[in-house]
């Protein structure tokens, strides 16, 4: 009986041990050797970017935070251009020590520098960017004019019932609106803009410019929010190695270079290498290119056809010497045992880009898709067929390009006319704020103010106690109210107080920020083909992070002018 | 440092101005020909008035009893026992509950604005402000909004300058022999001295009352109709406004500049293209596609197979309302939309 409880003392840890190997064993097992299989046969395609996979890694790495720095590795090795990863990387590996810091910078680094390899990323954020800039105008010039329409409108009023012929340059606005509310906001700030002081103005030039160049703008952001067709989704997937079914089905029945060479280079991946022939012996017909050569060489050497692939190699370095065909050309001579003549062209293609040479010998193996090179178009093709490829989605005045520009010319014109002609312009006493202009206010006094508050403050003599006493508590009482308006504005969005008290220039551009910072976040949904489940999720953090900050120092700018 | 001078150069009303707008805290001396008078300020306010002539209408107890606040026995109990405490009297009311502290407030504002108004009245006298800290009653803290007395006093000035307008100094009053109408104990005193003889000036010297009081005490009477001038009293002639004269011209309303930009606004926001070009939705469509096609593609990492359904997944509609139509194979899967026609295997599908 005892013998037996010593046993059972002895076993039963070594069976809970046991079972925890089992256990642990169970839980890497799967992954490791799916991840394994994934990654070869993934190669195996021609394909090098498995992001799906990432991103099921990613969140497995934010389950399990114990995991995650290995977790995390693996998404990286297996889309080495998805900035995410990085920045999630960047995220675990921050910790307050030097190290720490240094490592999660260089992280981040790499995150920001993937953007540039992979063509969804940086079109989006792109996108996103133009889009934010530009619109972020549009809300900041509608909401200074909301803002200075109250304040400045009685002044335009009052200058138009001292001269009757001003109110025909105010009737000008109702034509221009026709034009669309780009033109009206613009024709607005034109008007309220002859009241506007010294740099101020600089805010109706850029409106004025801004829609002169507005065409242009609406270009660009057609072009981004155009991006998703099926083509160039299908186009960036074979040429970003991520994926050539989708790409096979829908470049079908295309005939323009680059979707033909990138169907092409999907059948030829897919192993469908006599329809690949035949696809690039068709674009070769029409556009003799080196590239394409490269990847028809590589579908001979699919079906074995070493002499024609050979053939097709050499006429491809004759239009131009490309790493590729070198390489290709060795692997090919190594293949039919032609050592010396591998070695010439391996030392050639080392000559011209050593780099891609190394990485692909690395992952080099029998298999037809890793055994030769694969020329891939560069991203900047692909910016090019986005271009042309650009709709007119959204319309915002019912002027061509042309005619707007004209328009937005011949108003900046009228108001560079007009702006000097202008001479009495009405004003509001400092004071207390009663309108005046050079004709009823018998000519400036000192410090901009009316009369009766001269005397009240500076000509003391002049006037009844009385008087002055009851003009100064008007004055108090029209002090304490704006006061009250600009503490309360100083909630506002940053900005909105200094518009209010004039200070238009750096209230706008106060504004202009914040608004950027905003619609980055806000429209963030809207550029993220394919990215929606990652999207760029780092932004969200140092724009909220700025917007509070410019939003505090705005308002205790406002509140130190109360003062 | 302390700002002094003659009210004749720099007016009360100018002084109370300054320390208001200034919002300082001390105390302004003012000195009169019959009076001393102490305002106590903090931060611009009024906080406490001293008068070394006590009025005897304007006093705190009388006050009291004037708004019915407190009975006169209950007042000279809290009179003897403020004599042998030395407490303030206020302070004994609340303490034998017969009086509350906001009404002990109230009257103590009216106090200290009737005092200041007073000093409306004076001609000449001198005043120094000294910047100063002062007690702050914590019990019982009374503020008044200069700007207010200030308002106040000049309302009375107002109607002195009426007064003025309807006395000249020179003006001899007679008894109408009237009688009947309810007079204050000021307007009897005057009465007493009118005799066809005194002039207004003659009056109001030899009345205890300051000129202020004296003078609206004359008007009132003769308002009642108990005395009238010997001789008419010149009236000052009406001020007349100067109407601008009205230019000639188109008329031209105000409102004619915001109705211009309304219009324009309104104008703006219809010439707006508004219309959703096919483009747009087939372009969502394709985005969302893709969007989905990655969903699937890490559904099948985690669950190492495709989904069965789309339902799985997404549940979003295409542009045109319709599902996204999904086909599973063994190691692959199609997601397409139908596109605007709504078939099959047209030319418009959109994968």
């Amino acid at each position: 009986m005892k013998g037996y409880n010593v046993k059972s003392k002895l076993t039963s840890p070594l069976i809970f041990a046991f079972l925890l190997l089992i256990f642990t064993l169970s839980t890497f097992a799967p992954l490791s050797h799916s991840a394994e299989d994934t990654y070869e046969s993934h190669l195996d395609r021609g394909l090098k970017n498995n992001e799906p996979y990432s991103y099921v890694l990613i969140k497995k790495a934010n389950a399990d935070p114990s995991k995650a720095k290995s977790l995390l590795t693996e998404a990286l090795r297996h889309s080495p251009d998805l900035p995410p990863a990085y920045f999630e990387m960047a995220k675990i590996s921050f910790s307050p020590s030097a190290k720490g810091i240094f490592e999660s910078l260089d992280y981040a680094i790499k995150g920001f520098k993937a953007y540039k390899e992979n063509f969804w990323w940086l079109m989006s954020i792109s996108g996103l960017f133009t889009a934010s800039l530009m619109l972020s105008f549009v809300v900041v010039l509608a909401l200074v004019l909301a803002v200075r329409l109250f304040i400045d409108i009685p002044l335009l009023s009052h200058d138009i019932k001292e001269t009757r012929k001003k109110i025909l340059i105010a009737m000008l606005l109702v034509p221009l609106s026709f034009l669309g509310p780009l033109f009206f906001m613009a024709g607005s700030l034109l008007l309220l803009g002859l009241y506007f002081r010294g740099m101020n103005k600089a805010v109706v030039y850029a409106s004025v410019l801004f829609l002169l160049v507005s065409p242009l703008c609406l270009n660009i952001i057609n072009m981004f929010l155009s991006v998703p067709s099926s083509e160039l989704r299908a186009i960036v997937a074979v040429n970003e190695s991520r994926g050539n079914k989708y790409a096979a089905s829908v470049l079908k029945n295309k005939d323009d270079f680059i979707s033909l060479f990138s169907y092409g280079l999907a059948l030829k991946r897919e192993g469908r290498y006599e329809e690949a022939i035949s696809a690039y012996k068709k674009l070769l017909a029409s556009h003799p290119d080196p590239r394409a050569y490269v990847n028809l060489g590589n579908s001979y050497a699919g079906v074995n056809d070493l002499a024609a692939a050979r053939e097709s190699y050499k006429k491809s370095v004759e239009l131009k010497p490309l790493a590729s065909a070198y390489y290709n050309l060795s692997q090919l001579s190594r293949e039919m045992l032609d050592f010396t003549k591998g070695e010439e062209y391996f030392n050639e293609a080392v000559k011209l880009n050593s780099e891609t040479v190394s990485q692909f010998s690395s992952a080099a193996s029998r298999n037809p898709n890793r055994f030769v090179i694969d020329e891939t178009l560069p991203m900047s093709t692909m910016w090019e067929y986005a271009e042309t490829g650009a709709q007119r989605l959204i319309k915002i005045s019912p002027l061509n390009s042309a005619s707007s520009a004209i328009v937005s010319i011949a108003l900046l014109a009228l108001f560079c006319v007009m702006d000097p002609a202008f001479k009495q312009r009405a004003y509001r006493c400092q004071r207390c704020g009663v309108i005046l202009c050079g004709k009823c206010g018998k000519g400036k006094l000192w410090g901009e103010m009316c009369s009766l508050c001269y005397k009240s403050l500076i000509k003391l003599d002049a006037l009844d106690s009385r008087i002055r006493v009851a003009k100064q508590l008007e004055v108090q009482e029209l002090q304490k109210k704006k006061r009250r308006i600009i503490s309360f504005l100083s909630f506002a969005p940053p900005g909105i107080a200094h518009i209010y008290w004039g200070r238009i220039l750096s209230g706008t551009l106060f504004l202009w920020l914040f608004v950027f910072l905003l619609l980055l976040i806000l429209l963030k949904p809207l550029f993220s083909t394919g990215l929606s489940l990652f999207s760029h999720g780092w932004i969200t953090m140092p724009s909220a992070i700025i917007m509070a900050f410019l939003y505090l120092i705005s308002a205790i700018d406002a509140r130190r002018r109360l003062k | 440092m302390s700002l002094e001078g003659s009210l004749k150069e720099f007016g009360l009303a100018d002084i109370l101005q300054l320390i208001y707008f200034q919002r300082k805290t001390g105390v302004l001396t003012l000195e009169g020909r019959m009076d001393r008078v102490r305002l106590l300020f903090y931060e611009g306010s009024i906080i406490s008035a001293e008068t070394r002539r006590k009025v005897e209408a304007n006093r705190f107890g009388k006050l009291l009893l004037k708004k019915g606040l407190i009975k006169e026995e209950d007042l000279q109990k809290a009179l003897e026992e403020q004599q042998s405490t030395g407490e303030k009297l206020g302070s004994i009311l609340i303490k034998k509950g017969l009086i509350g502290k906001e009404q002990i407030q109230e009257i103590l504002t009216t106090q200290i604005t009737e005092i200041v108004i007073q000093l409306f009245s004076w001609k000449d006298g001198d005043y120094e402000f000294s910047p100063q800290g002062v007690p702050v009653d914590k019990e019982m803290p009374v503020s008044l909004d200069t700007q207010q007395v200030l308002m106040e006093g000049l309302r009375i000035v107002d109607e002195w300058s009426l007064i003025e307008g309807k006395l000249s100094p020179g003006t001899m009053f007679e008894k109408t022999g009237k009688s009947g109408a309810v007079l204050t104990p000021d307007e009897e005193d005057i009465l007493g001295l009118v005799d066809g003889e005194r002039d207004v000036s003659t009056i109001i010297e030899s009345s205890h009352m300051d000129s202020f009081q004296a003078s609206k005490s004359l008007v009132s009477l003769m308002e009642k109709g108990l005395i009238e001038p010997k001789e008419a009293a010149p009236v000052a002639p009406a001020l007349r406004g100067t109407a601008r004269p009205d230019k000639k011209g188109i008329p031209y309303p105000p409102f004619i500049t915001p109705v211009i930009f309304l219009v324009s606004l309104f104008i703006a926001v219809i010439s707006f293209p508004s219309q959703r070009s096919g483009h747009a939705d087939r372009i969502k469509t394709s985005a969302d596609i893709d969007n989905i096609r990655f969903i699937i593609e890490a559904y099948k990492y985690e669950n190492s197979s495709y989904p069965q359904s789309i339902a799985q997944i997404t549940k979003t509609a295409d542009s045109w309302g319709r599902q996204y139509i999904y086909k599973p194979a063994a190691g692959d899967f199609v997601l397409f939309s139908a596109g605007p026609d709504g078939k099959e295997g047209t030319e418009d599908d959109i994968y």
